[in-house]
Order: C-alpha cells, then sequence, then structure tokens
C-alpha cells in the first residue's frame, strides 16, 4: 500500500469513528481525487502499453523484413557460384568431347607413313637419343637435333590443333565470376577467401578426373591468389581449400602476416589480370570477371 | 622401324606435359605443382611443363623420395622398420636441431596401398610421441622428437613392438 493511500485509509477511520459529516466530506473529496488520480495514471499506462505494442510490432516487422534480405542475398549468393560452376562445366564438357573428336581425327591422319615415320622419331629422340647427346660428337649432335628439328616442324600443325581446341568452334559467350572477400569485413585481413566457379572435385578428386577447362581454370586462379599472396608479402600463408555450394574455394591465413595491401583492390586486378592474359577464354568462349563480398555472405550455414 | 600402329596416347609426343601428369609424376598435388611454380615465377602462360619445370617443383617444393623399387621391403613390419631407419637419419640434424620434412617425403616412391599402411603407421607413431606434426606453407610437415629418438631406435629392432604397431596400423583401416 502506497504512502498516501494508507494516509487516506487512515483519514476514513477517523472519519468513521468521529462520525462527523465535515470530516467524512473531507474524506470523501480525497477519495475522488485519490481515484481520478489513479485513473489518470491508468490511462496513461495503457497508452504507454498501446506505444510499446505498435513500437514492438514495428520492431518485429523490421526484423523480420532484415532477416528475409539477409537470406536472400546468400541465396542469390549460392545460387549465383553454382549457375556459373554449372555454365562451366557444360562448356567444360563441350571442349572435352571436341578435344577427344580432335585427337581421333589427328591420330588417323598420323597414320600417313611420312608422318608416323616422324614420330616415331621424335619417340626414339626423347627415350633414347636425347640423354646420350652430351657425349657425341658436335658434328653428329647437330646432324640428330637438325633432324629433330624437321621432324617436329613436320608435325607442329598436329601438336597446334591439339592445343587449341576452343578456337574455331564460335561458342556463345558465357560469363563466370571469380568471387573473392577477406575477413573480417573492416581492419587488418585475417583470412583471404576466392571461391572458383569449379566442381570441388577439380581439388578432391584430381586424380581419376581429365584435365579439362575447369581444371585449367583452378589451376590459372589457384596462382593468382599465390602470386597476390606473394605481393602482399603472405607468401607463406597456409592456404586451405573446401568445398562451398560444391564449388572450389581457398582460403589463406594472412593474420600473422602483417598484410598492408588493399586486398580487395589488389584482389580485383589480379583476377582481371588472369582474365585478360590468357586467349583460352576467348577461344574457349568464356568470360571471367571479378566479384568482391562482404564475409558473411559467403558463410555458407548462414543462409 | 616399328610398323605397330600408332594409338591415341602417342599424341603426347607432340605436346610438353600437363601440370597434372607432373603430379603424379613428382606424388604431389597438382595446386602445388602450380604454387611452387608460381613463387618461382616460372608457370608458363600455356600450362604446360618441360622437365626443368619438374625440377623447380622438386627444388622449390623440398621434394624428397624416401623409397625407390630396389629397397621397398615385401613385409610390413620390414617396411615400417626401414621408415624408423629414414626418420632416425633423414630428420636428426647434426647441429642437434630437428629437421622437418613434408609429410608426403616419407610415403614417396610407394604403391598407393603401401602409402596408406604407412600413413597410418605415421599416425601412430605421432600417437605414441615419436614425432611432430608442423604446419607448413607447403603442407603439413613431420619431425622426429629428439628426446623419444633414441627409444624409437630400439621400436625398429623390437619384433614384437613393431609387430604391435603393424596391427594397429592394419586396424585402422578395418583390416583386422
Amino acid at each position: 500500500m502506497s504512502p498516501e493511500t494508507s494516509a487516506l485509509v487512515d483519514a476514513l477511520h477517523r472519519a468513521a469513528l468521529a462520525d462527523s459529516e465535515p470530516a467524512l466530506d473531507e474524506a470523501l473529496t480525497r477519495v475522488e481525487a485519490a481515484q481520478a488520480h489513479a485513473q489518470a495514471e491508468l490511462d496513461a499506462l495503457r497508452e504507454r502499453m498501446t506505444a510499446l505494442a505498435e513500437r514492438r510490432k514495428a520492431l518485429e516487422a523490421q526484423r523480420a523484413a532484415g532477416s528475409s534480405a539477409s537470406r536472400s542475398a546468400h541465396e542469390a549468393v549460392r545460387d549465383g557460384l553454382c549457375a556459373d560452376r554449372d555454365r562451366l562445366v557444360r562448356r567444360a564438357e563441350r571442349l572435352l568431347a571436341e578435344q577427344r573428336r580432335r585427337e581421333a581425327e589427328v591420330a588417323e591422319e598420323l597414320r600417313a607413313p611420312e608422318l608416323d615415320a616422324a614420330l616415331r622419331e621424335v619417340e626414339r629422340f626423347q627415350t633414347e637419343i636425347e640423354p646420350t647427346l652430351p657425349t657425341l660428337p658436335h658434328a653428329y649432335r647437330r646432324a640428330i637435333l637438325d633432324a629433330h628439328e624437321r621432324n617436329q616442324r613436320l608435325l607442329e600443325p598436329y601438336a597446334q590443333a591439339l592445343a587449341t581446341v576452343g578456337a574455331g568452334l564460335d561458342l556463345p559467350m558465357e560469363s563466370v565470376g571469380i568471387v573473392a572477400s577477406a575477413a573480417p569485413a573492416s581492419g587488418r585481413p585475417e583470412a583471404l577467401v576466392v571461391v572458383l566457379p569449379v566442381p570441388f572435385a577439380v581439388y578432391a578428386e584430381w586424380t581419376t578426373r581429365p584435365e579439362d577447362l575447369a581444371t585449367r581454370l583452378a589451376y590459372r586462379f589457384v596462382s593468382t591468389v599465390h602470386r597476390l599472396l606473394a605481393d602482399a608479402g603472405a607468401s607463406d600463408a597456409p592456404v586451405e581449400y573446401f568445398d562451398l555450394y560444391g564449388c572450389l574455394a581457398m582460403q589463406a591465413w594472412v593474420a600473422e602476416q602483417n598484410v598492408t595491401l588493399d586486398l580487395r583492390e589488389a584482389s580485383l586486378a589480379r583476377i582481371r589480370a588472369t582474365a585478360e592474359a590468357s586467349s583460352e577464354w576467348s577461344d574457349a568462349g568464356v568470360a571471367i570477371y571479378g566479384v568482391w563480398l562482404a564475409p558473411d555472405l559467403l558463410s555458407e550455414g548462414a543462409a | 622401324m616399328s610398323t605397330t600402329p600408332l594409338d591415341v596416347s602417342n599424341l603426347a609426343l607432340l605436346r610438353k606435359m600437363s601440370v597434372d601428369e607432373v603430379a603424379r609424376w613428382l606424388e604431389v598435388h597438382p595446386f602445388d605443382v602450380v604454387r611452387s611454380l608460381t613463387l618461382t615465377r616460372t608457370l608458363p602462360a600455356d600450362l604446360r611443363l618441360d622437365t626443368q619445370h619438374v625440377d623447380r617443383v622438386r627444388d622449390h617444393g623440398a621434394l624428397e623420395v624416401w623409397w625407390d623399387g630396389a629397397d621397398i621391403p615385401e613385409d610390413d613390419g620390414k617396411l615400417l622398420a626401414g621408415l624408423i631407419a629414414r626418420l632416425l637419419t633423414r630428420l636428426t640434424a647434426p647441429s642437434g636441431t630437428p629437421r622437418v620434412t613434408r609429410a608426403d617425403n616419407l610415403l614417396r616412391g610407394l604403391e598407393p596401398e603401401r602409402q596408406a599402411f604407412l600413413r597410418r603407421a605415421v599416425n601412430q607413431l605421432v600417437r605414441l610421441g615419436y614425432l611432430d606434426i608442423r604446419g607448413t606453407p607447403s603442407g603439413i610437415g613431420v619431425t622426429l622428437r629428439q628426446d623419444h629418438a633414441a627409444d624409437l631406435g630400439a621400436l625398429a629392432v623390437d619384433f614384437a613392438r613393431l609387430h604391435q604397431l603393424v596391427l594397429r596400423a592394419h586396424a585402422d583401416a578395418g583390416l583386422t
């Protein structure tokens, strides 16, 4: 009981005991005032409760919208990575089939007596003659090398045909992204993450997979990451490979390397340079671009 | 001149080696080949490699062949004893400072099945405290615990303990 209510009760008691009309009037007036005060307080509390309920509703709606937006962003990243990987895999399969077809064609052409003889001489040179060259007299060595060079020139067009499988196929252009990120999102970087649009099997099952377009993309961009780490003075950073949504991802731990390089700028520049350095991509009809993402968008469990 | 028809594999004569082929030759992962050639700035733009690249990878990656065909015992116990002898001679530096070597060096030169057996045996040696595992930029490294070197040497000639270790290594693979 509050002190005011207690005083009021006391006053009513005294008035009842005194049984005096003025005292009762005074007590009733005080009770009415107290009731009015309590009612005002109650009304204020009701208003506050209503306002708080509305505020809570607004916050819950805001939280639901934020969570939905975050989930949508994760799903977009996952779907984008998987779609790029699948596009590249399809293109790699197409080129591998072409490679097989061209190998069979070249093997058939090499059955021509002159070419067959040249190829056998090249084989003999590589397996038997070359190791003995330093022991041979100069003139003899020169004659063998000249013959070998003639054979190589004769076979060069066929070697070239096998080396440039994509060229001339006029394949429609497909774009695939190399995703890079650093954690934490700001401040001194502790980890650099790069996700490649190739299946994780390129890393984990290399002994049983053929070396295809996806494999060579991985080689070139694994090299790019090591170049980047070297630029950042972090060539000794431990690197791990892992599966992200079925794509090959690599993570370099740079926390102990005191990296001062702007990893975002440097990564995108290196990716761009690698994408422009080889004609293999344009031959294969693949355009490669770099994307920098906030690290939380690559956290698989958050989706 | 031979009259045997050429098969498609002879087309390999027309080109240099791929990264995969060098990796198989050196018994390392292709990404190790790429890393070594990148850091020595010798990775060719066309990703085609020759024997100089092979030497470069071997040197940069500190690759060692611990086994060659002639000295690989058939018996698992003798193979393990051979590994212990190599560990003692190759990982003990004259200064007494323990030397770290790539874990795959311990197995290079063996057939895949025997590599798998020896890998499990090495895990046993780590569990028993004879070896330490270290992370290195090129992967997992192994070093000898010098304070246990004498006991490890004794283990190599103790048939009963060696046999026990072989059984444990097989048990790890669910073979016994």
